[in-house]
Order: C-alpha cells, then sequence, then structure tokens
C-alpha cells in the first residue's frame, strides 16, 4: 500500500523510522534503538470514497472515486449500481501498535524527519468530501517524545512531479 | 485524464499509464517561475512543470514519449481530471 507522499526529507535531516510489527520492534531494540510504542488508531478524518458498478451483460465491475463519474440511474441498459457512494477509511497497518524507533544519540531539541507517521494528520483534502493522509513529517524530539511538526495550512488539492 | 490519490498514478480515460507523480522537493505551484503558460520552471531541480488542465490525454501521452522527464501538475478540481481509484482501496 502506498500513501500520499507529498512531503519528502528536503531538509536531510536524520531519519527516524517506524516498525509495525512486535519483531520488527524488538530486532531494532536489540540494535540499539529506544522504542517509542503508539497505538495505531484510524482516523475518523481520513477517508475515501467509492462506488461500484457492474457492466449488466459481462458482469465486471468498474469502481468510480469521483462524484463526476456519475452513477447510472435505474433506466441505464448496460450499468447498474451495485454499491453506491461510500466513505471509508483506505489504509491498512500490519498491526494496531508501531513504535517509531529513536537512536540513543538523538540530541534533546533535535530536528529529525519522521519517515512513516504512525499518528494519522490530514496531508490534503478534496472538496468532494476525501482527505488524504500525510505519510511523513518533520519532528522535534524533547527527549521523551517526537513533536510532530504538522503545518496544517500545507493541505493541497494539486500535485507535481 | 483519471488520478489515484492513494498510489499517485495519472491515467488516460482509457486507463493508459501516464506517470505516477512524485515530486522529491514538496514543490508549490505558487513557488515555481512563471515560464510561459501554461508551464512554469521549477527552481529547485530546473525542469519545466506543465499544468495538465489545459492538455487532452493524447497531447499528455505524446509529451510523456518524447521526454519520460517531464514533470506534471494536477489539480484535484481541474474540470479534466477524474478521481477514481482502479479496485485499488489503499
Amino acid at each position: 500500500m502506498e500513501q500520499w507522499d507529498n512531503f519528502e526529507n528536503e531538509n536531510g535531516l536524520r531519519v527516524i523510522k517506524t516498525a509495525r510489527d512486535e519483531a520488527s520492534i524488538n530486532k531494532a531494540v536489540k540494535q540499539g534503538f529506544k522504542a517509542l510504542v503508539k497505538k495505531v488508531v484510524p482516523s475518523g478524518l481520513i477517508r475515501s470514497k467509492y462506488a461500484v458498478v457492474q457492466n449488466k451483460k459481462t458482469g465486471e465491475i468498474e469502481v468510480y472515486g469521483d462524484f463526476r463519474m456519475g452513477l447510472p440511474d435505474k433506466n441505464n441498459k448496460e450499468y447498474k449500481t451495485v454499491i453506491d457512494w461510500t466513505f471509508y477509511y483506505p489504509h491498512s497497518f500490519a498491526s494496531p501498535f508501531a513504535a517509531y524507533l529513536v537512536p540513543k544519540d538523538l540530541k534533546v531539541g533535535e530536528r529529525v524527519f519522521v519517515e512513516d507517521l504512525i499518528e494519522d494528520f490530514i496531508g490534503s483534502t478534496w472538496n468532494q468530501g476525501d482527505t488524504y493522509r500525510l505519510k511523513s513529517c518533520e519532528a522535534i524530539w524533547n527527549g521523551t517524545y517526537l513533536e510532530i511538526q504538522y503545518n496544517e495550512r500545507k493541505h493541497k488539492v494539486e500535485f507535481m512531479g | 485524464m483519471k488520478f489515484n490519490p492513494l498510489n499517485m498514478h495519472l491515467y488516460t480515460d482509457d486507463g493508459t499509464l501516464i506517470k505516477k507523480m512524485h515530486c522529491p522537493y514538496k514543490m508549490q505551484w505558487e513557488d515555481l517561475e512563471e515560464s510561459g503558460a501554461p508551464d512554469r520552471k521549477c527552481t529547485r531541480c530546473n525542469h519545466s512543470i506543465v499544468d495538465t488542465a489545459l492538455l487532452t490525454d493524447q497531447a499528455l501521452l505524446d509529451m510523456m514519449q518524447d521526454n519520460p522527464d517531464t514533470c506534471l501538475k494536477i489539480d484535484l478540481l481541474q474540470s479534466n481530471l477524474k478521481i477514481q481509484y482502479n479496485g485499488t482501496m489503499g
């Protein structure tokens, strides 16, 4: 699964990795990392929508994600709607917990790049109600936890690449 | 055009992959230098970024075939773009 990837480590900061299962966390701890274990809690604010239409003749389906696609009405001879517009949480993770792997030499106040956020932050919004998850973000180590430097003004609807 | 915001793939309306959108510099359109509409220039990588809002699928495909490294800009609100997940639910 790929996630919203609009933020990169442009400042060349030290990268904080995330381990998403028991074995990976314990392996990292044995290598000398401090594991900051957190629950993986899906946010109700992160959501995508879909609808499914089916070809009446072939049985094949198409998945729509945009209201502008327009669903077939009852008089449509070719397609029928089998699932109407439905919002859902579009991500799944290996475990209901995860851990940030903090190097033991990380200094208090050091700015880092968290490559794979455990927490849900909104990375972008779309005016049809879809909100996309932020994958990465900078953070500051305060000696106890990582203060995620989330900037909600960076929500966007345009993409380049 | 169709865009899958979960995997960042941009397709033509008939499902041909145009490219995977990816910018390592998290540039914003307003950060770019105007270089003659509809393109703008990135000061970080010196690439031109093409605004896809007024382009046809065929024009985009031709452009990407001529230069696969062309950078594109899309806006979820532009009228020639539809969001579709193509069965990929994350």
